[in-house]
C-alpha cells in the first residue's frame, strides 16, 4: 500500500507532468468527440489513455500500431459479419480462429509493433459482437470506432508533443553509453574468469536488448532520432561481437600451459586496464603492440592464437567506441548492419494462440447458453486480456491486477456515473466529475509497479461511466456490465492459470534445438549479416534461458550451459569462416568436406559418445591447410579448427556429466 | 428444479449469483483447510484442482439450497 499512497499523494515531477498531459489529451479527445456527435465518445477518451506513454516517440509508435491494427480489425469485422451473419456458431468459430492467428502473430513478432496484431484481433470482437443481433449496423460501428481511435491518437500525440516533450532519442544516448560501459566491463570480466561472467553477461545482454528495443520509438522523432536509431543498430552489434570475442580469448587462454600463461599475463592486464579507460588512442597503441608481439618468432602457435584474438578484441573495443560516438553525435555510419534478429518459436506462438481461442470459445459458449445480454462485454474483455498478455510469463498476475483495477473502478464509477452526473450537466462538470479520479489514476499509471492496475481502472471507469451527449442512466445496465467485466477477465485469468505453457525444462529443450539448427545453418549461411543474425538470436535465447534459470532445480540447469556452448561453437565457426574468406585459399573440396561433416555432427547434437566425431575431419582439414603457403589468416584458421573441436568436446563432456547425474 | 429470481425492494436478483458467491467462500474455506492439514501437497495442478473444487461445491450448494 505505501507504494500506492506514495504514487498518488506524493508524486514526482515526471509523474505529475505525465498525468496532466494525459488528462488534457483525453479531455480534448472527449470534447471533440462530443462536439462532433460521434457515436461512442468514450472510445476516443479510452484511446487517449491507452496510448499515453511517458516519451513522445513511444506515443507515436503505439498510436500508429493501434491505428494499423484497428484498420485491419474493422475490415475483418465487416467481412465476418457479412459472411457469417446467419450462422452464429460459425461466426464465433471464425472469430476464435482469427483471434488465435492474431495472438500467435503478435507473439512471433516480438517487437513493439506486435501491438498491431493484438488490436487486429480484438477489434473484430469489439465491433462484431455487439452487432451480431443487428448485422446492418456493423458498418456504422466500424466507421465510428476507426474515427474515434484516430481522434484519440491525434489528441494524445499532440499533447505529448507540445507539453513538456520528452524524447526517446535523448535518453537513448545515455542508455547507449551505459550499455557500452557495461559491455566493456563484462568483456574485461570475461577475460579473467568464467564464473563471474554469467551474471555480468546477463546484465549486459539485457541492456543491449533493451536499448535496441528503443530504436523503434526513436524512429518517430525527426531525422536526429532516425539517425540515432540506425547508429544504435551498429552499437548493439559491436557490443555483442565484443562479448563473444572476449569469451573466445578466454577459451584460447585455457589452452595455454602455466609457463605460457605467465608469459602472456602482462598483456592481459594491460588489455584490461585499456578496456577500463577505453580511449581510442591508447587502445590503438596497445593493439599495435599486441599485434607485433603476436608476430614474434619466439612464441608458440597457441600463444600466437591467443594474442591474435586479444588484438581482435581491442579492434572491436575501438569499433564499439566509434559506434557509441556515432550514437551520441546522431550520425549513423553508412554501412549499418541488419537489426538484431530475434529467436522465434512458431509452435509456442500457436499454443498461445489456441489458448486465446479456447478461452474465447468457453466464454462464447457461456453467452449462448445463458443468453445474458451483458455477456458480449465480458467476452470482449476475455479477448483483450488473453491476446494482450498472451506472451507474458506472468499473464495471470497481470490479469489479476487488471481485475483489481475493475474492482476499484466499480464503486467509483457508480458514484460518479449514477449519483453525481445525473445532477450535473455541461461539459465542464462532466470533466470535473471524470477528471478527478482519472487524474489520480494517471498518476498511478506513471509508476510501473501499479501501472497495470491504474490503467485498468482508467479504462473500465471510462467504459462504466460511458459519457454521451444524451446520457442514459441505468443502474441495472451498470450492474450487468460490471458483472460481465468481472466474469470476462476472470475467465481470461482462469485460462492463464489452467493452461500453463510456461514449462522451463521443455522451453529449455526447445531453445537448445533451435540453437543447434542455427549452428547447422551457420555452416553454409552467407557471411554477410551472419554476425547480427546469430548474435541477436543467441542473445535473445540466453536471456530467455536465464529467466528460467532460477526456476529450475540444480540438476536441470544445463540449458543455460547449452546456450553458452552453442554460442561458443557458433563464434568459432564464424571466426573460421571469416579467416578462410580472408585467406582465399583454393581449397574447395577439403573445405566442403569439412563443413559437411561438421554439419552432420552438429545436426546430431552433443552427447558423451560423440565427443570424438570431429577429430578425424579436423585433422584432415588442418593437414590440407598446412599444405598451402603459410599466411596469417591460414594460421588463425587452423587455430579456429582446433578451438572448434575443443569446444565441441567440452559441450559433449558437459552432456556426459549431466547424464551421469541423471 | 428451476431457480426463481429474488425480489429485493423491486430489484430482481438472480439466486445463482448468490450461490456463486457462497460457493466461492466455501471453496476458499475448504482450500484453507486443505492447506492447514498439509493435504494440499497431493495436488498435481493447483489451478485445475481449485476450479474443479469450485464447480463441485457450486453444484452441491445449488442442489441443496434449491430454488428457495
Amino acid at each position: 500500500m505505501p507504494i500506492t499512497l506514495q504514487a498518488l499523494l506524493a508524486p514526482n515531477k515526471m509523474a505529475l507532468q505525465f498525468a496532466i498531459k494525459t488528462l488534457l489529451g483525453g479531455g480534448l479527445a472527449l470534447w471533440l468527440a462530443l462536439r462532433w456527435g460521434l457515436e461512442q465518445p468514450s472510445w476516443a477518451l479510452m484511446t487517449a489513455f491507452i496510448v499515453a506513454q511517458p516519451l513522445s516517440g513511444m506515443v507515436v509508435q503505439k498510436g500508429l500500431a493501434r491505428l494499423l491494427g484497428t484498420l485491419v480489425g474493422t475490415v475483418m469485422s465487416v467481412v465476418f459479419i457479412g459472411v457469417f451473419a446467419q450462422t452464429p456458431w460459425l461466426f464465433l468459430l471464425a472469430l476464435a480462429l482469427w483471434l488465435a492467428l492474431c495472438t500467435a502473430c503478435s507473439t512471433l513478432l516480438r517487437s513493439a509493433w506486435s501491438y498491431s496484431f493484438v488490436l487486429a484481433g480484438y477489434t473484430v470482437a469489439i465491433i462484431a459482437l455487439p452487432a451480431v443481433n443487428h448485422p446492418l449496423i456493423v458498418f456504422d460501428q466500424a466507421v465510428a470506432r476507426c474515427t474515434e481511435i484516430c481522434l484519440g491518437i491525434v489528441c494524445a500525440t499532440v499533447t505529448s508533443a507540445l507539453l513538456w516533450p520528452m524524447r526517446v532519442e535523448r535518453q537513448l544516448a545515455d542508455q547507449a553509453r551505459q550499455a557500452w560501459l557495461n559491455g566493456l566491463q563484462a568483456a574485461s570480466a570475461t577475460l579473467i574468469g568464467e564464473e563471474q561472467g554469467r551474471k555480468g553477461l546477463l546484465e549486459i545482454l539485457g541492456r543491449i536488448v533493451a536499448v535496441d528495443a528503443q530504436r523503434e520509438h526513436a524512429w518517430f522523432e525527426g531525422s536526429l532520432g532516425r539517425e540515432r536509431a540506425r547508429a544504435i543498430r551498429g552499437l548493439s552489434q559491436k557490443l555483442l561481437i565484443l562479448l563473444r570475442i572476449a569469451r573466445s580469448v578466454r577459451r584460447q587462454w585455457q589452452q595455454l600451459d602455466a609457463d605460457q600463461a605467465r608469459h602472456l599475463m602482462p598483456w592481459l592486464h594491460e588489455t584490461q586496464a585499456a578496456l577500463e579507460h577505453a580511449d581510442s588512442p591508447s587502445l590503438l597503441l596497445l593493439r599495435q603492440r599486441v599485434w607485433d608481439a603476436a608476430q614474434a618468432d619466439s612464441i608458440s602457435s597457441t600463444e600466437h592464437y591467443c594474442l591474435a584474438r586479444l588484438a581482435l578484441l581491442l579492434d572491436n573495443a575501438m569499433a564499439a567506441t566509434q559506434a557509441l560516438r556515432a550514437v551520441e553525435e546522431g550520425k549513423a555510419p553508412a554501412d549499418v548492419p541488419n537489426s538484431l534478429a530475434v529467436h522465434r518459436d512458431v509452435p509456442l506462438a500457436l499454443l498461445f494462440g489456441s489458448r486465446s481461442a479456447l478461452a474465447f470459445l468457453a466464454m462464447a459458449g457461456f453467452w449462448l447458453e445463458t443468453a445474458w445480454v451483458a455477456a458480449p462485454g465480458g467476452l470482449i474483455l476475455t479477448c483483450v486480456v488473453c491476446s494482450l498478455f498472451a506472451s507474458r510469463e506472468n499473464g495471470a498476475q497481470i490479469g489479476m491486477s487488471f481485475l483489481r483495477g475493475i474492482l476499484l473502478a466499480l464503486p467509483v464509477a457508480f458514484f460518479v456515473g449514477q449519483i453525481v452526473l445525473p445532477q450535473w450537466s455541461s461539459f465542464a462538470m462532466l470533466s470535473l466529475a471524470m477528471g478527478v479520479p482519472l487524474f489520480f489514476a494517471a498518476l498511478g499509471m506513471a509508476n510501473p509497479r501499479i501501472g497495470a492496475t491504474a490503467t485498468s481502472f482508467c479504462l473500465h471507469f471510462i467504459v462504466l461511466v460511458a459519457p454521451l451527449n444524451t446520457m442514459a442512466f441505468s443502474v441495472s445496465t451498470f450492474l450487468n456490465s460490471g458483472l460481465a467485466m468481472l466474469v470476462g477477465v476472470g475467465a481470461a485469468v482462469l485460462a492463464f492459470k489452467l493452461l500453463v505453457l510456461h514449462h522451463p525444462a521443455w522451453h529449455g529443450r526447445r531453445l537448445r534445438a533451435a540453437t543447434q539448427s542455427d549452428l547447422v545453418r551457420l555452416t553454409r549461411r552467407d557471411l554477410r549479416g551472419a554476425e547480427t543474425w546469430f548474435g541477436g538470436r543467441m542473445a535473445d535465447r540466453l536471456l530467455q534461458l536465464a529467466r528460467n534459470y532460477s526456476a529450475l532445480p540444480e540438476a536441470e540447469r544445463s540449458h543455460w550451459d547449452d546456450g553458452l556452448h552453442g554460442l561458443d561453437i557458433g563464434d568459432e565457426l564464424l571466426h573460421l569462416r571469416l579467416c578462410l574468406a580472408v585467406a582465399q585459399v583454393p581449397l574447395q573440396t577439403p573445405q566442403r568436406d569439412y563443413f559437411q561433416q561438421l554439419e552432420t555432427v552438429l545436426a546430431q547434437g552433443p552427447s558423451g559418445n560423440r565427443a570424438d566425431r570431429l577429430e578425424a575431419p579436423s585433422e584432415a582439414f588442418i593437414k590440407s591447410l598446412q599444405a598451402q603457403p603459410t599466411s596469417d589468416a591460414l594460421r588463425l584458421a587452423q587455430g579456429a579448427v582446433l578451438q572448434l573441436q575443443h569446444s565441441w568436446r567440452a559441450w559433449c563432456r558437459r552432456q556426459e556429466e549431466l547424464h551421469g547425474v541423471a | 428444479m428451476g431457480l426463481r429470481e429474488w425480489a429485493l425492494g423491486g430489484v430482481l436478483l438472480s439466486p445463482f449469483l448468490v450461490y456463486v458467491l457462497l460457493a466461492l467462500l466455501l471453496t476458499a474455506g475448504v482450500r484453507l483447510l486443505l492447506r492447514l492439514t498439509s493435504l494440499s501437497r497431493w495436488i498435481w495442478h493447483e489451478a485445475l484442482f481449485d476450479c474443479a473444487l469450485f464447480v463441485c461445491i457450486l453444484s452441491l450448494v445449488t442442489s441443496m439450497l434449491g430454488p428457495l
